[in-house]
C-alpha cells in the first residue's frame, strides 16, 4: 500500500509543474512570441518602396481620375457618363469632398513613402535612392498643392511616428507658397544626393530609368523648370525667372530617350487611362479641342479620334478628316446625358492599354523652353524649340496609337498612316508658323495644350496652365462650356473627403465646397 | 432553504492556423480543372497564433426560490493585445426577487411577480499587430477589377500598411445596468415583461479613420465612447381558454437607441458601409446609423433653393437620414379552434430612414412609369417644398416650371444629390398567416398538416415600390442602405411535419 503522503506530494508535483508551465505560457514574453506577425514584415530595403512609390505616383495620382476630371474641365475631353457628365455640366462633382478623394488619399500615401523610402535609403547609405525619392516627394508634393491649393504639408505625411501614431494627427494647412519653396529646396537636395552613389544598385526596382542617377537628375531639372513657369505670376522678377528656367531646361532631357516615363504595362497591367475608359467609356472627344485641330487644319487629327464605340459597322476605327461623319465629337457642357457613353467619337487614349503614363514628357520640356524664350523675346529660338516640341509631340502621339493597335481587348482599326518629323516640320509651316509670328506665346500655349491630350495624364498640366495663363490676363486658350460664363469654371479640386471629415483645419477650408469656383490658387492669383 | 454554489475554473486557448491558397485564371482550354490548366497563379500566406488564458469564479446563492443573486468575477489574459496591457478583470451581479413568494403578496390577481436588476462588465480584446509593410493593390474607383498588380515584371514592393496599431490599445470595457420587471396576473390570463437597459461602452476599438494627409488611414486604437438605452416590453395575453377554443395574443414593443458620445480626436463620424456617396457612418452627437452624402442645397432658412431651370442643387455632403427607428411593435396571435390552428405575425415599424438607390437609379435611366409620366406631361415643378433666388439675397416660392421634355435633365439633377433618395422606412407587414392541423396523433406517429403564407401585405412609408426590409447585406448597413437589393417575395407554403 502507497503512503498517502506519497500520493499527495505527487499530486502537488504535478499541480505545480502544470501551474509553471502555464505561468511561463502566458508570460508577457511567451504572447509577444505567439502574437509575432508571421505575414508581414517590419522593415524593408528602401529600393522596394521606391517600386511602391512609382508605381503609386504613376497609377493614382498623375494617371488616376484627376487627368479625368481635369481633363474635363480643360476640354480635352467632355464627360459623358455619370460622374464625368456632372463634372461636364457642373452638378455636384466638382464641390463635393468625395469627388476627388481617392487621389487626394493615395497621393498623401504616396508622399509618406517617399520620405520612408529617403530615410530608409539615407540610413543604407544609398544616396541615388534617397535622390530618386526626393524626387518623387516633389511630384507627389507639387501635385497636391496644384490641385488643392494650401494643403497639410510642414507636418503631414511624416516618415516618423509619435509613440506608433501620427505625430500630428490633425495637420495644418501649409501655404501655397511655402510648399513651393520647400519643393524646390527638396529638388536641390536631390541632385546633390544623386550625386553621391548607391551602396548597392536600385536597378530594376526603379521603373522609371532603371537607376540611372544622371537621368534622375535631368528630372529633377526639368521639374525646376517647371515649378518656377508654374509660379511665373508671383515671380518678383519675371526675367530672372525664365532666365533660370531656361538654365534648368539646359540641364534636363536632351531627347526623347530622357524622358521620364512610367510603362510597366502589359496584357494584365493595363494603362490607368486606358484601364478607366475601359470600365467606364465616361471620356468622349471634345468639341472645342477638335474644332481647334480643325482651324489649324492639324494632321492629328485623324491620328487622336476614333469613331464612337456604338456604331458597330465602324467601331474602334480611326477617323479620316474632319469631314468623315465618324468624327462625331461631343458638345462642350452639354452631352445627351448622363449615360451616353460610346454615342460620341472618344480619343486614341481609350485604346492605348500599352501607352506611356508620362512623369515628365520631353515635348512638355521643350514647351517649357519655347515659352521661356518667347517671354524673352528670343522669338527665333523660340521658333526652333517649338518646332523641336511638336516632333516630340508627334513622336509621343504615334506611341499612344501604336499602343492602341497593340491592346487586347478591340481591333483597333488605322486608316492614315504614322506622322512624322517631316509631318511635324510641315505642320509648322504651313499653319503654325503664321500664328506664332502674330503671338509667339499664345500660339505656343495652343500648341503645348493640343500636345498634352494622351493617355498619359498630361490633361492635369493643361489644366494648370490654363489657371496659369488666366492669371497672367492671357487668355489665349478659348473654352466652350457656356457653364464657365455663369461662374463655374472649377478654379481648383475640392479638398478629399478623408480629412474634411477627420481634420477640422481642412475641414473650415473647405466649408460647403463651393469656393473652387470662387479660390484661385496661390500662384493663380489666389490667395490660398 | 438557502442554497449556496461557487465555480472556479480556468480555460486555455491555443488557436493556430496556416492558410495557403492558390487561384489560377484564364485557363487554357475548358473541361481540364487544374491549376497546371490556368495561365496565370497567384498564392497567399496567412498564419496565425492566438492564446487566452482565463480564470473565472461564480457564486449563486437562491433563497426560498424567492430572492436569487449571482456573482462572477473573470480575469483574461489574451496575446492579441500589446505587452502591458493584456490582463482585464471584469465583474458581474444579478439580483431576482420575486414578491409574489412572500405570505402577505399571495393573491389570486398577480400571481407571478418578479423584479430583476443586475450590473455587469464585459472585457473585449482587440487584435493587436506591430505595424508593418504590405504590397500594395490598385484598383476601385474609375477601375474595374485589378487594372495593375504588384509585383510588376517581378519586382517586388512594399510600403506602411495604411493601418496603425495603437501600441496602448487597451481592453475595451462594456458596462450594462438592467432592471426589469416579470409579472404574470390571473394565472397566465396575462402576462408583462418590461425591462430597461442602459449599457455604456468604454475605450471601443474602433479603426478610427485618420485625416489622409497624416499618410495613413486607420488607427486601430480605443476611438470612442457610445451607449444604448433599450426599452423591452412584451404582453402576452391569453383571453380565451377552453379545451376547445385557446387564443393567445401577443405583443413586442422595443425601442433601442445607440448614440455616439465621443470618437476619437478630430473624428466627426466613422463609415460603417456604402459607396463614396452616399455611406452609412456613425456620427459624433447622433443616434446611429445615419446616412451621409450630399444633401439639397439650403438657404440659411433651411429652404431647398432651385437654379434658374427650376432643378435641385447639390449641396455640402452632411447627415440625409436617420436610420433608427421610433419604435418597432410585433403582434402576434394564434388561435386553437379544436384541432385547427390559425396563427398570424404582425411587423409595425414606426420611423427610421433608408437610402432607396434603385428607384433614384431607375428614374436617372427613364425606365419608370414616374419618369414616363414626368416626359408626358407639358411641365412640373420640383416635388419638394422649395425656394427660388429673388432679387439681393431674397428668396421667392418656387414656381419654375421644368418642361416635360427636360425630365431627364431633371432627374440626372436629382440623381447628383443623394438626399433625393433618402425615403421614410416606416411599415406596417402582415409577416405571416398559418393553418395547421393534426391529421394523425397516435403515440407513436404524429403528421401535422400546415399551409401558410408570408409577406402577404405591406404598407409602406414610401412610395417607392420598395420593401423597406429589402436591404443590402446582414451587417452595420442592414435596414439602411438598397440599390438593386433583391425585391421581398410573398410566399405560400403547404407542409407537413412527420414525427414517430
Amino acid at each position: 500500500m502507497k503512503n498517502p503522503l506519497y500520493r499527495a506530494y505527487s499530486l502537488a508535483l504535478v499541480a505545480g509543474l502544470a501551474l509553471s508551465a502555464v505561468c511561463t505560457s502566458c508570460s508577457e514574453d511567451a504572447l509577444d512570441k505567439v502574437n509575432k506577425d508571421r505575414n508581414h514584415p517590419q522593415l524593408v530595403a528602401s529600393k522596394f518602396t521606391i517600386s511602391a512609390v512609382i508605381t503609386g505616383t504613376a497609377y493614382n495620382t498623375i494617371g488616376g481620375s484627376l487627368p479625368v476630371y481635369m481633363g474635363i474641365y480643360a476640354e480635352h475631353y467632355v464627360g459623358v457618363n455619370n460622374q464625368t457628365y456632372y463634372a461636364e455640366t457642373r452638378g455636384g462633382e466638382p464641390q463635393v469632398a468625395t469627388t476627388y478623394n481617392n487621389e487626394y488619399r493615395s497621393t498623401y500615401v504616396n508622399l509618406r513613402n517617399t520620405r520612408i523610402a529617403a530615410q530608409n535609403a539615407d540610413a543604407e547609405k544609398n544616396y541615388v535612392n534617397k535622390g530618386i525619392a526626393e524626387v518623387l516627394e516633389v511630384i507627389n508634393g507639387s501635385l497636391l498643392t496644384d490641385m488643392f491649393g494650401d494643403v497639410p504639408y510642414s507636418d503631414a505625411a511624416l516618415a516618423v511616428l509619435a509613440n506608433g501614431r501620427p505625430a500630428v494627427m490633425t495637420p495644418e494647412l501649409t501655404p501655397q507658397a511655402t510648399i513651393y519653396t520647400a519643393l524646390q529646396a527638396k529638388l536641390d537636395q536631390a541632385i546633390q544626393d544623386l550625386d553621391r552613389g548607391n551602396a548597392s544598385a536600385v536597378g530594376a526596382h526603379d521603373f522609371i530609368y532603371a537607376g540611372d542617377a544622371a537621368k534622375w537628375k535631368k528630372l529633377a531639372y526639368a521639374l525646376k523648370a517647371r515649378l518656377t513657369l508654374q509660379t511665373l505670376y508671383r515671380a518678383a522678377n519675371q526675367t530672372t525667372a525664365l532666365n533660370d528656367v531656361l538654365d534648368y531646361v539646359s540641364k534636363s532631357f536632351t531627347s526623347l530617350s530622357d524622358q521620364a516615363v512610367f510603362n510597366a504595362y502589359d496584357a494584365t497591367n493595363l494603362n490607368p487611362f486606358f484601364s478607366i475608359q475601359k470600365s467606364r467609356a465616361g471620356l468622349a472627344a471634345s468639341q472645342s479641342f477638335v474644332n481647334k485641330l480643325i482651324a489649324r487644319n492639324d494632321p492629328r487629327l485623324t491620328r487622336l479620334f476614333v469613331a464612337k464605340r456604338n456604331d458597330d459597322a465602324n467601331k474602334y476605327t480611326q477617323v479620316s478628316g474632319a469631314s468623315d461623319p465618324l468624327l462625331e465629337p461631343a458638345p462642350n457642357g452639354n452631352p445627351a446625358s448622363s449615360s451616353s457613353q460610346g454615342e460620341y467619337s472618344e480619343t486614341v487614349g481609350s485604346y492605348a492599354q500599352l501607352g506611356n503614363t508620362y512623369v515628365f514628357s520631353y515635348h512638355e520640356l521643350l514647351f517649357i523652353k519655347a515659352e521661356a524664350l518667347a517671354r524673352l523675346g528670343q522669338t527665333a529660338n523660340a521658333a526652333t524649340a517649338l518646332q523641336d516640341a511638336l516632333v516630340a509631340a508627334f513622336a509621343n502621339l504615334e506611341s499612344d496609337v501604336t499602343a492602341a493597335k497593340k491592346n487586347n481587348y478591340y481591333t483597333f482599326k488605322e486608316k492614315t498612316a504614322a506622322l512624322t518629323a517631316a509631318d511635324a516640320a510641315s505642320y509648322y509651316s504651313s499653319s503654325v508658323a503664321s500664328l506664332f509670328a502674330s503671338n509667339a506665346v499664345q500660339e505656343i500655349m495652343v500648341q503645348k495644350y493640343l500636345g498634352l491630350l494622351n493617355a498619359g495624364g498630361e490633361s492635369l498640366i493643361a489644366y494648370n496652365d490654363l489657371r496659369r495663363l488666366k492669371a497672367l490676363g492671357e487668355n489665349y486658350i478659348t473654352l466652350d462650356n457656356a457653364h464657365n460664363a455663369s461662374g463655374k469654371f472649377p478654379l481648383r479640386a475640392g479638398y478629399g473627403e478623408g480629412d474634411v471629415s477627420a481634420n477640422p483645419h481642412v475641414q473650415a477650408a473647405f466649408g460647403d465646397g463651393s469656393y473652387v469656383y470662387t479660390q484661385n490658387v496661390w500662384w493663380a492669383g489666389g490667395t490660398r | 432553504m438557502l442554497n449556496f454554489g461557487a465555480l472556479y475554473g480556468n480555460e486555455w486557448i491555443e488557436e493556430g492556423s496556416d492558410r495557403v491558397v492558390t487561384e489560377g485564371t484564364g485557363f487554357n482550354f475548358a473541361g481540364f480543372n487544374h491549376l497546371s490548366n490556368a495561365s496565370k497563379y497567384e498564392s497567399t500566406e496567412a498564419i496565425s497564433r492566438a492564446r487566452t488564458f482565463g480564470n473565472f469564479v461564480n457564486l449563486s446563492l437562491d433563497y426560498k426560490e424567492m430572492l436569487f443573486l449571482n456573482a462572477t468575477l473573470r480575469n483574461d489574459r489574451v496575446s492579441t493585445m500589446p505587452r502591458n496591457n493584456r490582463s482585464f478583470t471584469y465583474p458581474s451581479v444579478s439580483l431576482g426577487f420575486v414578491f409574489t413568494e412572500l405570505k402577505a403578496l399571495k393573491n389570486n390577481v398577480l400571481t407571478y411577480g418578479k423584479l430583476r436588476a443586475s450590473y455587469a462588465e464585459v472585457g473585449m480584446a482587440g487584435t493587436f499587430i506591430p505595424s508593418y509593410y504590405y504590397t500594395p493593390t490598385f484598383g476601385g474607383g474609375f477601375h474595374s477589377g485589378t487594372p495593375i498588380s504588384l509585383p510588376l515584371n517581378g519586382v517586388g514592393a512594399y510600403i506602411p500598411y495604411y493601418r496603425l496599431y495603437d501600441p496602448n490599445l487597451k481592453p475595451q470595457n462594456t458596462r450594462s445596468y438592467e432592471l426589469g420587471a416579470d409579472l404574470t396576473f390571473f394565472n397566465g390570463l396575462f402576462s408583462l415583461n418590461y425591462t430597461f437597459s442602459r449599457q455604456n461602452v468604454r475605450d471601443q476599438i474602433f479603426d478610427v479613420p485618420l485625416a489622409p494627409s497624416t499618410g495613413y488611414l486607420e488607427l486601430r486604437t480605443n476611438g470612442g465612447r457610445v451607449h444604448t438605452n433599450a426599452h423591452e416590453l412584451t404582453l402576452t395575453v391569453n383571453p380565451i381558454r377552453h379545451d376547445k377554443i385557446n387564443w393567445e395574443l401577443g405583443f413586442n414593443f422595443s425601442k433601442i437607441d445607440n448614440y455616439v458620445d465621443e470618437l476619437a480626436e478630430g473624428v466627426t463620424s466613422i463609415m460603417l458601409g456604402g459607396f463614396v456617396n452616399p455611406q452609412v457612418r456613425l456620427s459624433k452627437g447622433e443616434r446611429y446609423p445615419v446616412i451621409y452624402g450630399t444633401s439639397f442645397l439650403r438657404n440659411e432658412a433651411g429652404d431647398i433653393v432651385v437654379n434658374a431651370k427650376g432643378f435641385p442643387q447639390v449641396g455640402p455632403s452632411a447627415v440625409i437620414g436617420r436610420v433608427s427607428p421610433d419604435f418597432r411593435l410585433g403582434i402576434s396571435t394564434s388561435l386553437d379552434i379544436y384541432k385547427f390552428k390559425l396563427s398570424a405575425v404582425l411587423d409595425w415599424k414606426k420611423g427610421g430612414e433608408m437610402y432607396a438607390g434603385t428607384s433614384g437609379t431607375l428614374d436617372l435611366y427613364g425606365v419608370t412609369q414616374r419618369s414616363a409620366d414626368y416626359r408626358e406631361r407639358t411641365s412640373f415643378l420640383f416635388e419638394r417644398p422649395a425656394v427660388k433666388q429673388g432679387t439681393g439675397g431674397t428668396y421667392l416660392p418656387n414656381d419654375i416650371a421644368i418642361s416635360g421634355s427636360d425630365a431627364d435633365d431633371y432627374f440626372a439633377a436629382l440623381g447628383s444629390i443623394s438626399e433625393a433618395s433618402v425615403v421614410d422606412a416606416s411599415f406596417l407587414k402582415l409577416r405571416e398567416v398559418a393553418l395547421s392541423y393534426p391529421v394523425i396523433a397516435r403515440p407513436k406517429l404524429s403528421v401535422t398538416a400546415r399551409v401558410f403564407a408570408r409577406n402577404l401585405l405591406l404598407w409602406s412609408g414610401n412610395d417607392t415600390g420598395l420593401d423597406p426590409e429589402s436591404t443590402q447585406g446582414n451587417n452595420n448597413m442592414a435596414g439602411a442602405f438598397e440599390r438593386f437589393s433583391l425585391p421581398g417575395t410573398t410566399s405560400y407554403g403547404f407542409g407537413l411535419t412527420v414525427k414517430f
